[in-house]
């Protein structure tokens, strides 16, 4: 009998205790906050009809430009380059460089530098090589806006920067190509293809200050790196 | 004959005392009790984001992040807020309501919070934090709560964080 009546108290306390554990009502919400990154990915094209192409006077050996495998770089070497008198529509006078560059990515970027690394920076005939640059950029590369242009506008303004071959990184840093925001899709273009020709990336061994013979036998080989940063960093 | 006289004089008190038990009146007097409960239900509305996505075409290749803020669900208990192609500096609000949906008064009773991420995110859920304690009425509404979003410059690219927070809703009266 005394078993059965602590048993019976025992049972009593549970159901209290139980009561008590569910007697406040109770609810909740949720907040799920979900952060996806983009990507910041600007690229040498290298599509058909596009890659970069060296063109030049007769007898330069111009090689096909490399590009290398992350596509931020683009590397060549020019052989027998001689003396010319520099004209701007004349083939004959200087070796053009084509390549466009794109931005892949899914945010837009800003031209932090580019940096010209010379094969051999101790060549004497690096004192001496000019360039002079024309950049367009565009976000409609291959068709026409509706006001009738050929969607390309240009960085560096009427006339082509120039300066130095060595010095490229500094005088081809125009306020308009530091200020310009590349977004997503958006293309550079330094030098030109089949559509502008005349505006391009040239570089070229002065006739009139190489007149001895300590620049001949020479090869000219640089790596052109283009460094990005985020439009708003 | 004095059986006969004795079976007539039982009958005559067993009638008497019959007519006696339908005299008394009766009446009945009930007391019916119902008990209908309550219920406790808090609600989340008016998701808003200072970035939607809804920016003007000229600057859409510029703006190209995005934050949306939505209510899942029709119970209106999850508020999804999804940032969009994230980029160190990318900065974003969203501001929200809770109302107490109940028909019993309510308090805040606790906040978990989890983060799944490092230094790859500053994500401010203060005013959140700051709920506990604090009692809701019967349908009394707390407006604009806000959660700030910013992505450092940590974060890596193509990867998605997350945080979840859960916020517990009590009756008033029960500590």
């Amino acid at each position: 009998m005394k078993k059965i009546k602590v048993l019976f108290m025992v049972l009593l306390v549970a159901a209290v205790v139980m009561g008590a554990g569910y007697a406040a009502w109770t609810d909740h919400t949720t907040v799920e906050g979900t952060i996806g990154t983009g990507t910041m990915n600007v690229e040498i094209d290298t599509g058909k009809s596009l890659e970069p192409t060296l063109t030049g006077p007769a007898y330069v050996v111009l090689p096909k430009p490399e590009v290398s495998e992350d596509k931020n770089s683009v590397s060549f070497e020019v052989a027998n380059l001689y003396p010319t008198v520099y004209k701007g529509g004349d083939i004959s006078t200087h070796v053009k460089l084509h390549m466009q560059i794109e931005n892949v990515g899914s945010v837009p970027v800003k031209l932090d530098r580019v940096e010209l690394i010379p094969n051999d920076a101790n060549d004497p005939v690096w004192e001496k090589l000019k360039a002079a640059v024309f950049m367009h950029w565009s976000n409609n590369p291959k068709g026409y806006t509706k006001d009738g242009g050929n969607g390309w506008n240009s960085l560096t303004g009427q006339n082509a920067v120039t300066g130095l071959l060595k010095d490229l990184g500094t005088f081809v840093a125009t306020n308009d190509l530091k200020n310009f925001v590349m977004r997503p899709g958006d293309v550079i273009r330094f030098g030109g293809f089949e559509d502008d020709e005349m505006n391009s990336f040239r570089f070229w061994l002065p006739a009139g200050d190489v007149n001895n013979d300590e620049y001949q036998g020479e090869d000219v080989g640089f790596t052109l790196v283009f460094h990005w940063k985020q439009f708003n960093m | 004959m004095k059986k006969i006289r004795l079976i007539v004089f039982v009958m005559i008190v067993a009638f008497a005392v019959m007519g006696a038990g339908y005299a008394a009146w009766t009446d009945v007097t009930e007391i019916n009790g119902t008990i209908t409960t309550g219920w406790l239900d808090v609600i989340f509305e008016n998701p808003i984001s200072t970035d939607p996505g809804d920016t003007p075409e000229w600057m859409q290749l510029i703006n190209v992040g995005s934050t949306e803020a939505t209510i899942a669900r029709s119970e209106k208990k999850t508020l999804e807020i999804e940032i969009t192609n994230g980029y160190p500096g990318y900065e974003s609000q969203v501001t929200f309501d809770i109302k107490n949906n109940s028909t019993i008064p309510v308090k805040v009773k606790d906040v978990a919070i989890q983060r799944y991420y490092d230094s790859e995110l500053d994500v401010d859920l203060s005013e959140i934090s700051d709920l506990i304690g604090k009692e809701m009425a019967v349908g009394e509404t707390i407006k604009n709560i806000a959660i700030s979003n910013y992505v450092t410059e940590d974060a890596k690219q193509e990867t998605n964080y997350s945080y979840a927070v859960t916020i517990t809703f009590q009756q008033w009266n029960i500590d």
